[in-house]
């Protein structure tokens, strides 16, 4: 007879229990909670409102948790994965702007999940339940029925206090958020580790840390929240992942990179290649009143009246206002066959210029201008417009699922499939960066397309060309690969005209990669720095990239020349893991090598997109991906979202090896995959149990790793 | 070289240099040692309890007590060290009586088992890599039962399609017991070919008397048959791999029992000096 249970809920687990009524209450009366509420009643139906205002309550109360921080107090740490977004409530935090500053040793210290112990591993051979995928029965309402399980328990927030908070305030560069801010939102939304550290400024700073699950379904249901972090992550994220980039270094304070940024703004410096053929990425140049105008397209988007295809263009000449703007505009119409452009001066400050071409023939277009900052009106549309296209682009470079434009989940299939980034032979226009994805390095040997290498997130590529053509404006060459996207890509194309203006006068001369050769007739003679090193084996290079394992940080490679088939790994496995090993021996072979069905600890994991009870996360320390069994609901959704297909559901059973089912009859289910071990002391067993070295976790983010371990 | 080879190397002259060393220095100590068979005795039982501690470390594979590879290496050269110990204990006479007979026989059978372990463990994973798609071994015979369905169907199948009893005839007289089990297992094992040969002999002459409208059905099957052969294949190197284990682990036992009683036997009745 199965156990019939309450089926597990989303609201099961709060992230505090003690947190109340009265407490969600109290918040209601802060930014940005209360102006959220003014918006749903001033803009939706009463009952909407009233229903809308009742989630957010819902999510104050079971995803979020008051702390009341003191001076120096450190509450984000660089390089740890963060599960959860900080409000300030009252007081404010510091960001700390430089790399990989020393706050001092209490910044260095990490709290890991806790491993078990020599004689808990031990006891565990007794203590683990006796039968395959045993659970204590579903407790439901974890404010109506406490746990008493120290597993269970919610994380606990312990402090961490800097010694001498005004030595760092003068000594590092900080950015203060105050009141009504909020920091941490790209880790908690990105699935990515947190990319600066933060501190509260003096005591009694008071926070309300948001899971992030709650912080993305506030932001889907309240639409103006959603523009507020849409905004801030836009801006952090650019500036955050540029300092985080090597090249960038040189230029090194954040003024200048944010001069950058304000010259030239945020869509120019922020331009996504995936979205532009080639063909349209070429420079237009049109004669206009006895003059030529080079003009270059930057953006496609939808308009802000949903029609499709405008494109932003920017224009290298000053246009005088008047006739001759409208003439630029209906020439670039015509000579493009759209019927609505949108074109901005470059590097005119803050002052923009724009001209529209409304829907309707040419002829009837309206040309308006318009500068930043204008009143209603044309100005106003022509504002919407631009926002509509910026954040169109970011809805293809970001990690929000909720833009929903791109299925991150596949991984697309052949070349059809695989869009192209940068052509070879064409002309490179920015230094590329890769943000999430993975991307094909390819170039054409004895006529063939051969995959030479892959990036990965944190890789650029370009800046050997850019640098050559700088050094070399009489022997300019072109790009000398071609780079495709592999499923969903993440990237950034930094213009060649703010690259040559900030970047590459600030790099010293022995850290710019070399020139092309004198003798060099065709960029693509084999003089090349992503050229695999010797020994790498090219296929094996083509194999990881075809099935995007490139993507794996911890993939399971077992060496079929040395595996006996024996299954200790897979034993191992199950003795720690409820009985039911977490992985399948099994997977695609190439070179006698096999790449098993087991989690890989992705650098972008997709499978935590719209898990609706944040139950998979990432360890923080680690960025290990686990699932937090009791607070998974069963949905399924990782399942179908892991693309390769890692993730498996079982049944769980109670102590008498019976079923649990709900009262529809219905069985309960529990998402399972590898956590590589993450609480147990030796680490993954699958690897320890292995008697013949012939199973590896290996990040196949670096192909050398696993040639290096492929050649042991 | 290798980081295999050269750990082979490495560890196999250790074990060489230990050896010598120990033969010299026993050889020196065998007239002043009072008891020197009671010595290499604990010596060897201290071995044979570590040798057979390997098994019970597997047993708990989350316990963190190194690596598997680890041990495994010091398992291979402690019990090859236990081999030379043993005829150092046993003096290279043949053993007197039905239980000491019994107990050199079961020490040789368990060092026996495990170095023929070691060569198959060695052999036979490069064999099975080179060898059709790789599989998972209890999965195998429903892979096995799936190719004689599909084999089954294609043979009546084309009785309708070709008009002609021949491929159908051919399949229920000399196919379709062949695909019902796992077949050829000694043969798969010990690498010879014979049956293999024999089979594609005859598959070559039964296709030359086909017609034109029989001949895709035939290809057809003869694509089944060289799976089929595979999975024969994978099904006996992968059997002998994991059963060879159930020898050489319950001699291990009988040993270890063997032993206990062997030092009650030579302590109760004085045989020990
Ligand atoms: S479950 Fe799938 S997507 Fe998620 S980390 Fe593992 S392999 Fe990657
Ligand atoms: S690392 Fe641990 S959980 Fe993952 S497959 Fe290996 S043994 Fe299983
Ligand atoms: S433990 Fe090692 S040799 Fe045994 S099956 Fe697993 S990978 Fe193969």
């Amino acid at each position: 007879m199965p156990a019939v249970t309450r089926r597990p809920k989303r609201w099961d687990h709060p992230f505090d229990d003690t947190m109340s009524e009265a407490m969600v209450s109290e918040l209601m009366t802060l930014e940005p909670w209360k102006g959220l509420a003014a918006w749903a009643h001033e803009e939706l139906k009463p009952a909407q409102a009233e229903a809308r205002v009742k989630d957010l309550r819902r999510h104050l109360l079971n995803d979020a948790r008051l702390l009341t921080c003191q001076a120096g107090e450190i509450v984000i740490r660089v390089g740890d994965y963060g599960n959860s977004a900080f409000v300030v409530l009252e007081g404010a935090v510091r960001v700390v702007l430089e790399a990989n500053v020393g706050l001092g040793a209490a910044a260095e210290k990490r709290f890991d999940q806790p491993k078990r112990g020599f004689f808990r591993s031990l006891a565990q051979l007794w203590t683990n339940q006796r039968g395959v995928e045993q659970r204590p029965a579903p407790r439901g309402d974890a404010r109506a029925a406490p746990s008493t399980d120290a597993d269970n328990a919610p994380v606990e927030h312990v402090p961490i206090v800097l010694s001498d908070v005004p030595a760092v305030l003068d000594h590092k560069r900080t950015a203060r958020i105050e009141a009504g801010g909020i920091v941490g939102e790209i880790a908690a939304l990105g699935r990515s580790p947190r990319t600066a550290s933060i501190f509260a400024e003096g005591d009694g700073t008071r926070l309300l840390e948001i899971r992030w699950q709650g912080l993305r379904d506030i932001r889907k249901k309240f639409p103006p929240y959603k523009t507020y972090i849409d905004d801030i992550f836009r801006e952090r994220i650019l500036l955050q992942h540029l300092r985080a980039t090597p090249f960038f270094q040189h230029v090194g304070d954040t003024p200048q990179l944010r001069r950058m940024l304000e010259e030239d703004r945020i869509a120019d410096v922020f331009i996504e290649g995936l979205g532009l053929r080639p063909s349209e990425r070429d420079v237009v140049t049109l004669e206009v009143a006895g003059q030529a105008v080079e003009l270059l397209p930057l953006a496609q988007g939808r308009g802000w009246s949903g029609s499709e295809g405008i494109v932003l263009w920017r224009c290298r000449a000053t246009i005088p206002a008047g006739p001759a703007r409208v003439e630029l505009v209906r020439a670039l119409c015509e000579e493009t066959g759209r019927k609505a452009v949108v074109v901005h001066r470059l590097g005119a400050g803050r002052v923009w210029q724009w001209c529209l071409a409304e829907a309707g023939s040419v002829e009837d277009a309206d040309v308006h201008e318009c500068e930043e900052g204008g009143s209603r009106g044309p100005e106003e549309l022509m504002r919407r417009l631009l926002r509509e296209i910026a954040l169109h682009e970011i809805g293809r470079q970001t990690d929000f699922h909720s833009y929903g434009e791109v299925d991150k989940t596949q991984l697309g299939d052949g070349d059809a499939a695989e869009p192209v980034i940068v052509e070879a032979g064409h002309y490179p226009d920015g230094l590329l960066l890769v943000r999430a994805g993975a991307v094909r390095v390819s170039r054409q040997i004895n006529r063939l397309e051969r995959t030479v290498s892959y990036l990965g997130p944190g890789n650029s590529y370009g800046l050997r060309e850019l640098a050559h053509n700088w050094r070399h404006p009489d022997r300019h060459v072109v790009m000398e690969h071609t780079l495709r996207a592999r499923g969903y890509v993440d990237t950034l194309l930094i213009p060649t005209s703010v690259v040559t203006r900030f970047v590459l006068p600030s790099i010293p001369e022995s850290d710019l990669p070399e020139s092309y050769p004198e003798e060099t007739d065709s960029p693509l003679d084999p003089v090349d720095v992503f050229e695999p090193a010797a020994g790498v084996d090219r296929n094996m290079v083509e194999f990881l990239v075809d099935r995007a394992f490139s993507n794996g940080t911890a993939a399971m490679v077992i060496d079929l020349e040395r595996c006996t088939r024996c299954d200790d790994c897979v034993r191992a496995c199950a003795q720690g893991h409820d009985g039911n090993p977490r992985f399948i021996r099994h997977g695609p072979v190439h070179a006698g090598f096999l790449i098993a069905n087991a989690c890989m600890h992705c650098n972008d994991p997709v499978c935590m997109i719209g898990c609706p009870t944040g139950a998979i996360s990432r360890e923080p320390t680690t960025g290990q991906v686990a699932i937090n069994d009791p607070t998974c609901i069963g949905c399924a959704t990782c399942a179908n979202n892991c693309p390769y297909d890692n993730i498996r559901m079982v049944q769980p059973r109670s102590k008498d090896g019976v079923f649990y089912i709900d009262a529809q009859n219905m069985p309960h289910m529990k998402a399972t995959k590898c956590d590589l071990c993450v609480t147990q002391a030796g680490g993954p067993a699958c690897q320890n149990a292995c008697p013949h070295d012939a199973l590896r976790r290996v990040d196949l983010s670096d192909a050398g790793t696993l040639m290096d371990w492929m050649k042991r | 070289m290798s980081g295999v080879v050269a750990r082979r190397a490495r560890n196999a002259s250790l074990l060489l240099g230990l050896s010598v060393a120990f033969l010299v220095w026993h050889a020196r100590q065998l007239e002043p040692m009072a008891a020197p068979q009671r010595f290499t005795g604990w010596l060897l039982l201290g071995l044979v309890a570590f040798l057979a501690l390997y098994n019970a470390r597997k047993k708990i594979a989350v316990v963190p007590l190194g690596s598997s590879a680890a041990w495994l290496q010091w398992h291979i050269y402690a019990g090859l060290f236990a081999v030379l110990i043993f005829f150092l204990h046993t003096g290279l006479q043949l053993p007197t009586g039905y239980f000491e007979t019994g107990l050199a026989a079961l020490f040789l059978l368990v060092a026996l088992s495990g170095i023929g372990g070691l060569y198959v463990s060695r052999r036979t994973p490069p064999r099975l890599a080179r060898r059709g798609e790789e599989v998972i071994y209890e999965r195998i015979p429903r892979l096995i039962h799936a190719l004689a369905e599909q084999a089954k169907a294609l043979a009546l199948e084309s009785v309708a399609t070709t008009r002609s009893r021949a491929i159908a005839d051919f399949h229920a007289a000399r196919l379709s017991a062949w695909f019902s089990t796992a077949q050829d297992a000694w043969q798969h094992i010990v690498g010879l070919e014979g049956a293999a040969r024999r089979r594609a002999r005859a598959l070559a002459e039964f296709r030359t008397c086909l017609g034109p409208d029989e001949l895709p059905v035939f290809d057809e099957l003869t694509v089944l048959i060289a799976q089929k052969e595979d999975l024969d294949f994978h099904r006996a190197n992968q059997g002998l791999l994991k059963y060879w284990f159930f020898v050489h682990v319950p001699l291990t036992h009988a040993l270890l029992l063997f032993v206990v009683v062997h030092v009650i036997l030579i302590y109760a009745f004085g045989g020990a000096r």
